[in-house]
């Protein structure tokens, strides 16, 4: 390629800036979805893969497609699938909700300090990632195993004389996804609260403004979109979470995730695992995040 | 016998009155910060309907006090009682007392009338009262047309207004302006320093202004206070602090001061002579300097208050020989820099232009006489 000037040269290479991105996400995340799309509406089929193709040659003129609702109104109709879906809100939802109150207060005192410690602190909020997720989720099933330690703690000081089973249960699934996701609710929370101009509460306060009044119609509507983003990053996650629920919630707890996971690999039925995929994506992704930009305008 | 035109008797302003109660008394306030003195035992009488400026250079302690007022800082000493009330103590929210910040701190999630409403919003005010207050107030600083508009949509002196319509509406004791317009454009501060003063007398409210602007102080004020390292070293109208300052501190501070040292050789009621340092002779001033023969005395010219001539003075003293460093031209006046003959002190004269097209009769390296008047010298002694 020849560049006449510089001008030119600049614009392609703005070009190449935008390129890379677009083609990432062209390549890991709109091709595969498309294929999943594709796959919701094809048939269960004995082999590998284990579903019909919806494209087949019948002679040298006519291709026939093959497209069916069966999966969608399978999920529409079974019982199973809206326990799931509803549990699945249930537990994300007190995740989101609870990560909301542990990390907003601490994100704020996180904020108020001063930038060394600020950096110390985040640190320690991100260390957790130094180590696998797995492997901090086996850490929990430890904990909170009936001779685990949390157990053993409370029937040594004679808080309870039975072990508490909180494995398999949605309360284990909750305790590992708050502990898990709390980071992720943080550090928006820190970066909307450390722009936050702390002068805006003195002119409140010297308007008359009480504490509690200042924080909800000063800080709260000002922290919104890290309230938000929060929020999004716990939540869509929390509901497509393989891991915690297999780990700690046991067959007890069906959540969206674990749904998906056992119509693939147990059920070998591919179709119908897109199909509750794709439902997800259109039903709780799409909306929130057009709800979210909206609400930040 | 000159002929003097009649000045009226001024009725006597609120501070100069024997039986006068201050509005707000500021008593041997102190505060530290990590063991820092930033405000060291103030003591200070606001009257009401006063324009109070707190002037002085940053890090001075100004604005540490201003907040003291305003409830945001808390004082280690001292006391602070508005209206009679004692309220070294009580928090921000409680005070009758209302803040303009340097910054504005205007809030950027609401509109300029819920911002201007905010006060009232949190009194309890009633709605249809509210909206009455928040329309006079936003008439008041001609902010009507963009009472929907957010701060992020407003000009400087836009975003100014509204902070401005927003610490007044509540009609407090007090207010406080932390370098109000500090962040205009020159044209804009020197229009909004009349408007605030203007309005400061319309509503009769009392007004207290921190600010590093010496003109800006001056223009505004009715007293001001000259501030340095957490002390007020001089309280009085813009008139007494330029004219007759107290010290060298707020002689140079305020405005360009020619200052010399000297030693007094006679005092007496009504002269004293000094004997200058570096001028061969002696100066001779219309009062007494308070001080004994024999001490060390600074005195002190105005540079607008020095005449230069090439004609040596007949007068046997206040007079001096010089060259003519630098002339810089203001447009309206001129500024010479006279080196004084056998010394490297450079004495600052200011002459206004009233002719368009003269050719300077002075000029680069002439040698001049400069000289001044016995009544235009200022003794310092501090």
């Amino acid at each position: 390629m020849i560049f006449k000037n510089k001008t030119d040269w600049m614009l392609w290479g703005k070009r190449l800036v935008i390129f890379i991105p677009l083609a990432w996400l062209l390549l890991f995340v709109l091709f595969p979805f498309l294929n999943i799309f594709k796959i919701s509406f094809s048939e269960p089929y004995p082999g590998m893969p284990p579903y019909a193709s919806i494209l087949t040659l019948l002679d040298d003129q006519v291709i026939q497609l093959r497209l069916t609702l069966e999966n969608y109104t399978l999920i529409f109709t079974d019982a199973i699938y809206h326990y799931s879906l509803i549990n699945s809100i249930l537990v994300a939802g007190s995740a989101t909700i609870i990560c909301l109150f542990l990390g907003y207060p601490m994100a704020y005192y996180i904020a108020r300090q001063e930038e060394r410690r600020q950096t110390h602190f985040l640190l320690l909020v991100i260390l957790p990632f130094w180590t696998s997720f797995l492997l901090r989720v086996y850490a929990w099933v430890g904990i909170l195993s009936p001779k685990g330690l949390l157990n053993n703690f409370l029937i040594n000081w004679g808080i309870i004389s039975k072990p508490i089973l909180f494995l398999n249960s949605n309360f284990g699934t909750l305790i590992g996804m708050v502990y898990c996701y709390l980071p992720f609710m943080i550090l928006p929370l820190f970066s909307a609260l450390a722009k936050f101009d702390v002068q805006l509460l003195e002119a409140a306060a010297d308007l008359g403004a009480r504490p509690v009044k200042t924080f909800l119609r000063v800080t709260l509507p000002l922290t919104k979109a890290g309230i938000l983003s929060g929020c999004v990053m716990v939540f869509i996650p929390a509901m497509g979470e393989f891991v915690i629920p297999e780990l700690l919630g046991g067959n007890k707890t069906l959540m969206l995730g674990k749904l998906i996971w056992i119509e693939f690999f147990s059920n070998r039925d591919w179709p119908v695992a897109s199909a509750i995929a794709v439902i997800m994506l259109l039903a709780f992704i799409v909306p929130i995040i057009a709800l979210q930009k909206r609400a930040l305008r | 016998m000159v002929k003097r035109p009649k000045i009226n008797l001024k009725k006597l302003e609120a501070w100069q009155k024997a039986d006068a109660k201050p509005y707000v008394e500021i008593q041997n306030v102190s505060k530290h910060f990590d063991g820092a003195a930033v405000v060291k035992q103030i003591s200070l009488d606001i009257y009401k309907g006063e324009f109070f400026s707190l002037l002085g250079p940053s890090g001075c302690g100004k604005t540490t006090l201003l907040r003291m007022l305003a409830g945001l800082e808390e004082p280690d000493e001292g006391k602070i009682l508005i209206d009679g009330i004692d309220m070294t103590h009580v928090p921000a929210h409680e005070r009758p007392v209302n803040m303009m910040f340097q910054s504005y701190a205007l809030f950027p999630h609401m509109t300029v009338e819920q911002n201007v409403a905010f006060g009232l919003v949190q009194e309890g005010v009633a709605k249809s009262e509210i909206k009455d207050r928040v329309n006079k107030a936003l008439k008041l600083v001609q902010m009507e047309k963009y009472a929907a508009r957010r701060p992020q949509q407003l000009s400087g002196g836009q975003r100014q207004r509204c902070a401005l319509a927003r610490c007044l509406i509540k009609k407090p004791k007090i207010v406080l302006l932390d370098e109000p317009l500090a962040a205009l454009d020159r044209k804009l501060r020197e229009h909004t320093q009349f408007e605030l003063v203007n309005i400061q007398e319309e509503l009769g409210l009392t007004f207290i202004m921190v600010t590093h602007d010496q003109e800006e102080a001056m223009t505004m004020s009715t007293r001001m206070g000259i501030m340095e390292e957490g002390k007020v070293r001089q309280v009085g109208t813009p008139n007494e602090i330029y004219e007759f300052p107290n010290s060298v501190y707020v002689a140079d501070f305020i405005g360009t001061m020619n200052i010399f040292t000297g030693v007094v050789l006679e005092e007496a009621p009504n002269h004293t002579i000094v004997h200058p340092d570096d001028i061969k002779t002696d100066i001779y001033i219309n009062h007494s300097a308070s001080a004994a023969c024999g001490a060390n005395i600074s005195i002190a010219i105005r540079p607008e208050k020095i005449h230069i001539s090439k004609k040596k003075p007949t007068s046997q003293y206040n007079y001096a020989k010089g060259i003519v460093e630098d002339i810089a031209y203001l447009g309206d006046v001129s500024i010479y820099l006279v080196e004084l003959e056998g010394t490297e002190i450079i004495v600052e004269a200011m002459l206004p232009n009233l002719t368009r097209l003269a050719t300077p009769e002075i000029t680069w390296e002439d040698e001049v006489y400069i000289s001044w008047d016995p009544d235009n010298v200022v003794t310092l002694t501090g």
